[in-house]
């Protein structure tokens, strides 16, 4: 169910509203089974694949724990391949099968082997890799085996992280689980908040958004550049208020409880160098990948090529994470290429811009704009029609004419709504919920402006598909 | 109690007996348009519309494939001039057994917007004469059914059944008006004509397949009506007596001609001289009574409208179809 829905809502208040009338053991049942409900709520079938992960991964645990050595090592091996061996063949069969297929061609030959037709399972990427940065943790020994099934279950299934992160870490997650939040108000004003927030930018800002960047990106060719341009420029707000409105209400919804899940983003449009952007954009995402990949290839204790080969694997894997696609692949590429340039440039040639305001504009501005262009790969319907849209927003004939499915008056208020949520997200990080009054003024006031001015089309969270 | 709020959603048989209760209003009272732009000018509630009597102690078996313009509770056995009725979606698949003693009449009533996808491939295909299987299912169904099974909610149900009172009308209407006058913006499954006189689906808007306006070239006609004319063809060879078509045009080929220029998909078919099966012509009737052939705030015919088509089928049945082909 998604979380902008009339299930969701009263979802959530019968969940949080049993959490506290009951004791400990009581509440673990309950988020488990509430979490069940919540996964099998998009295909009840695919709870299977949560199933056996979640069994694999509980004895995998203890099994790497009690060996040292190869055997050590080969408990983690399989529970790594089991884990990736349901995101490959659920998500990434058809495509190694269709790129074999294509490469067969080429010398004239057919691959006997069809592609299958099997939907992915929601949040299949996000919960595979909790759950394997649990044994992973288990195995260097910063996290001791969960005993307790019931605890672990709802580890890789908490619903409010279960489909699209923040992934979560085990010993910031299953020391919660074992703790009783006892009812806190102000917990309950800091969750609502958060969700109120969540619910603005997704609704207000992505959700409207979309429908500029739908338009354009169905059909690029019949599209002015400056028209492109723009698109590209709200997808760019679209994509960030989507996800980071997803997590602001998954935090939410934990933070009403008493839990605490790590923040995902951090304003990373003020980024002023793709290194930076990657400290503040899908965090938990990002540091993953820094501690299970990019560490065991060397990290930055290996030479100067051998570093930015790995900021390469890293970010091409971290592409091809988001989907099974070429364009993904390339978009994840481009932002390794990047920051391999930025490394080469600071070691050899060394030239920084002094340190001014104007200077920071320039450096965000241009950061913003490598960020936005590569965001094409990731949102185009195809290589082609990437290309085709970076074609014309970068030659000048094809800037005359604009077209838009939002009246101006539509495009100024989104215009508005992204300045409001830069400003907000800059200079007021938290809202404060310390006065009662003032905090049902504003968890009110956003909740009525998300109704007033939200669009409520069904747009799915774009990271579902991931 | 939000329990039992959120269970309103996931059961129609709970929704139902609310409704028959008279706890629950019925949420498509002022049309299903207006349920889904809630702009005020459009919130006029729908005719109940009466049913004038019609002699039915005949021969005639009226086999009615139709869509949301000739379902239950807009048309019914009563209004036609047939013992026998048996109303099927034309969007389905149904097994039928014929009384060839009757004289059994098929009737394809197909709204404009979705003409050419039921009929660009090939013939109509909605009617089976196959006997039941005796074979219990195997293990592939239960498979199917497992994989395939979906928890019992429905978001569209829950809204109405929560939502379908009038004061929560009221609110939608607030929010659809901000929009309107801010950013000229309506749902976006709707569409206002230039004048804003009328409240039309957005679909045929649309460009592709249902489409009012998108060019639709002589080839496709012809292959269009050799499809029609292969599914009069076949019905008649399975034991029917008479095949008759009835294209229903879309309120906005009617309303909204002003959007774009028509392509005039229905009169076009009823029109072709390659059209070997009788015709209802709807498109006249309904082009006939103008504002008066749409509801309001609905993207279905009025009483009126229904009720001239209703007496052009049974001028069709009571004549004769074979002694009265309608000429275009």
């Amino acid at each position: 169910m998604l979380f902008n829905s009339l299930q969701f809502l009263f979802f959530f208040i019968v969940v949080s509203i049993l959490y506290y009338q009951l004791r400990q053991r009581g509440r673990i049942w309950l988020l488990l089974l509430a979490s069940c409900y919540f996964y099998m709520a998009f295909k009840p079938i695919y709870i299977l694949i949560l199933f056996v992960t979640v069994i694999v991964d509980y004895y995998a645990a203890f099994l790497i724990d009690r060996e040292e050595g190869p055997k050590r090592k080969m408990w983690l091996m399989l529970s790594l391949v089991a884990n990736i061996g349901f995101l490959a063949i659920f998500k990434y069969f058809n495509f190694i099968n269709q790129n074999i297929g294509l490469s067969l061609g080429l010398i004239g030959m057919e691959n006997p082997i069809p592609n299958y037709g099997l939907e992915l399972p929601i949040g299949l990427s996000f919960h595979t890799f909790q759950a394997m940065s649990y044994t992973i943790e288990v195995y260097r020994k910063k996290q001791r085996p969960e005993k307790d099934f019931v605890i672990y279950s709802l580890y890789v299934m908490f619903y409010p992280q279960l489909v699209a992160g923040p992934i979560e870490r085990p010993q910031n997650l299953l020391v919660q689980f074992h703790t009783y939040f006892k009812y806190n108000f102000e917990n309950i004003k800091q969750g609502l908040i958060r969700i109120a927030w969540g619910l603005f930018k997704k609704v207000v800002i992505a959700d409207r958004l979309a429908i500029m960047v739908d338009y354009c990106y169905t059909n690029p060719s019949e599209h002015s550049g400056l028209t492109l341009l723009l698109a590209t420029v709200f997808y760019s707000f679209q994509i960030y208020c989507d996800f980071s409105g997803y997590s602001d209400i998954a935090i939410g919804c934990a933070r009403l409880m008493g839990f605490n899940l790590m923040e995902n983003f951090n304003v990373p449009y003020i980024s002023k160098s793709i290194s930076e952007f990657w400290s503040r954009w899908h965090i938990s995402l990002s540091t993953w990948f820094k501690d299970y990949l990019y560490i065991p290839l060397g990290g930055n204790r290996v030479g100067e090529y051998r570093l930015y080969l790995n900021y390469f694997i890293v970010f091409t894997i971290s592409g091809l994470w988001h989907g099974p696609s070429w364009n993904f692949i390339i978009w994840g590429a481009l932002h390794g290429i990047f920051l391999i340039i930025a490394m080469y440039w600071k070691k050899h040639v060394g030239f920084r811009l002094p340190k001014n305001r104007f200077n920071t504009v320039l450096q965000v501005a241009f950061t913003f704009t490598l960020v936005t262009l590569s965001w094409v790969f990731f949102r185009a319907q195809g290589l082609s029609n990437a290309l085709t849209i970076l074609t014309k927003i970068f030659t000048v004939n094809e800037y005359s004419g604009f077209n838009s499915p939002l009246a101006s008056n539509e495009l100024w208020f989104s215009l508005l709504v992204i300045i409001i949520l830069m400003l907000k997200e800059i200079y007021l990080p938290k809202i404060d919920t310390s006065k009662t009054p003032a905090f049902y003024l504003k968890f009110i006031g956003l909740v009525l402006i998300c109704y007033f001015f939200g669009v409520f089309t069904s747009n799915q969270f774009i990271y579902f598909q991931f | 109690m939000v329990s039992f709020l959120w269970l309103e959603g996931c059961s129609t048989s709970l929704a139902s007996w609310l409704f028959e209760k008279g706890l629950v209003k019925d949420d498509y009272r002022y049309g299903d348009l207006y349920r889904m732009a809630n702009l005020k000018d459009f919130r006029v509630t729908k005719e109940i519309c009466s049913t004038p009597k019609v002699p039915q102690n005949n021969n005639n078996h009226l086999v009615l494939a139709g869509d949301s313009f000739t379902e239950q509770g807009r048309i019914d056995s009563s209004h036609f001039v047939a013992r026998d009725f048996s109303y099927i979606r034309i969007d389905g698949q149904t097994a039928l057994v014929l009384d060839t003693s009757q004289y059994n009449v098929l009737v394809l009533e197909v709204v404009e917007r979705h003409f050419r996808e039921r009929f660009v491939s090939s013939s109509w295909d909605g009617i089976s004469f196959s006997q039941q299987s005796d074979e219990k299912p195997g293990w592939k169904d239960y498979f199917k059914k497992v994989v395939s099974f979906e928890l019992p909610y429905s978001n569209e149900l829950h809204e109405g059944v929560l939502f379908g009172y009038d004061f929560a009308m009221d609110v939608r209407e607030w929010k659809a008006a901000l929009n309107y006058h801010l950013f000229r913006r309506v749902d976006s499954h709707v569409k206002l004509n230039k004048t804003e006189e009328h409240l039309l689906y957005y679909l045929p808007s649309e460009k592709g397949m249902s489409s009012a306006f998108d060019k639709i070239s002589d080839a496709e006609i012809e292959a269009l009506v050799i499809h029609v004319n292969e599914t009069q063809v076949k019905y008649k060879s399975l034991g029917f007596d008479e095949v008759i078509l009835s294209i229903i045009p879309n309120k906005t080929s009617i309303l909204g001609t002003d959007l774009g220029t028509y392509n005039e998909l229905a009169t076009r078919i009823q029109n072709s001289k390659a059209l070997e099966m009788p015709v209802l012509n709807a498109y006249s009737i309904l082009n006939g009574l103008d504002q008066k052939a749409y509801e309001k705030g609905d993207t279905h015919w009025t009483c009126e409208g229904k009720q001239q088509w209703v007496d052009g089928l049974n001028e069709l049945l009571v004549q004769g179809v074979k002694d009265n082909l309608p000429k275009p």
